[in-house]
């Protein structure tokens, strides 16, 4: 998976200090990050913050990125380790009682309008980081299982039976919590709760 | 399903307007950083290193001699210590000192004692 003809480009006129070269890149890639990392951490107001850095780093490494894998690949994995270490240091601050009881895991919004996006930013923020990263990876960026393999820098065949796990993870969570959304399932009775 | 979910929650997943211009500006910020500012940034780190420095400093300068460590510390001390002259003369261990004192006047029979290599 290398780069496109465009990416190389303007990878090239990045590393020569074209600031507009760099602005493409980040104008490209900030959605994938985004998803990356709000996938994450939650729609968490240090989402942008750590977005920010995800690219203050790819653009200190400019010079040592090889072109190995896409610029996309690359980011993720950034995005992944700065998420991972955030949320590490988020567990540490909790336990130390410096920050408040987690929020991550509480539904904001009355049981009327919470929206599904909503509930799976809640399973999602309970779920272990590794079925987490796994989940946001395949189904949140839409990554092949080679793409995974080469971002998390695990065997591909570490990447299905980490997915299998985490898609029932997702599910026996999603479960738990849709007993608590007697609205909601009322209004849709259809809803299968299968990957 | 939750498929779908996942995906259609990745979709609503954006940065606030602006977030390319902000990224440049931290960029071009950091790589234009004056003097002042790069003091500025590093000054936390610089507090803590200089504290840890004047701790060290300070702790090097008390007296640390073993008349400050509790009894009970240097007793502990001595019974590990105790162990060499044990194997030194055989049945030095029938009596094992119960005081500081006693340790002492022990330690002081003992004491011009030499280890020979096996």
């Amino acid at each position: 998976m290398g780069l496109t003809e465009q990416e190389q480009k303007q990878l090239d006129l990045a590393r020569q200090g074209d600031d507009a070269a760099f602005f493409w890149i980040v104008e490209t890639y900030q959605n994938l990050v985004a998803r990356t990392i709000k996938g994450m951490i939650g729609n968490h107001q240090d989402a942008d913050d750590l977005g920010q850095l995800v690219f203050v780093r790819f653009h200190k490494n400019l010079s040592n990125f090889r072109g190995d894998s896409s610029i996309g690949t690359y980011l993720c994995r950034i995005a992944i380790n700065l998420c991972k270490n955030h949320i590490r240091k988020m567990i540490i601050l909790r336990k130390l009682g410096f920050i408040s009881e987690s929020s991550e895991t509480e539904i904001r919004g009355t049981q009327a309008n919470i929206d599904l996006r909503e509930r799976m930013r809640v399973a999602l923020a309970e779920l272990p980081l590794k079925a987490r990263e796994i989940l946001v990876l395949r189904y949140i960026q839409g990554f092949s299982m080679n793409e995974i393999a080469e971002t998390l820098n695990i065997p591909l065949g570490t990447v299905l039976s980490r997915l299998a796990r985490a898609e029932a993870k997702l599910k026996t969570i999603w479960l738990e919590k849709a007993e608590d959304y007697s609205v909601w399932k009322k209004e849709n009775p259809s809803f299968s709760y299968t990957f | 399903m939750l498929t779908k979910l996942l995906a259609e929650y990745g979709e609503s997943c954006t940065f606030r307007s602006g977030f390319s211009h902000r990224v440049l500006c931290k960029v071009k910020g950091e790589k234009n950083l004056s003097l002042s500012e790069g003091l500025a940034q590093f000054f936390p780190k610089l507090a803590l290193a200089s504290f840890v420095f004047s701790f060290l400093v300070w702790l090097s300068t008390l007296n640390f001699s073993l008349k400050f460590l509790p009894e009970t510390a240097l007793q502990s001390l001595a019974s590990i210590a105790k162990f060499i002259p044990v194997q030194a003369s055989a049945g030095a261990h029938q009596n094992t000192p119960d005081s500081l004192e006693a340790w002492h006047e022990l330690y002081a029979e003992t004491a011009p004692f030499t280890f020979t290599e096996p």
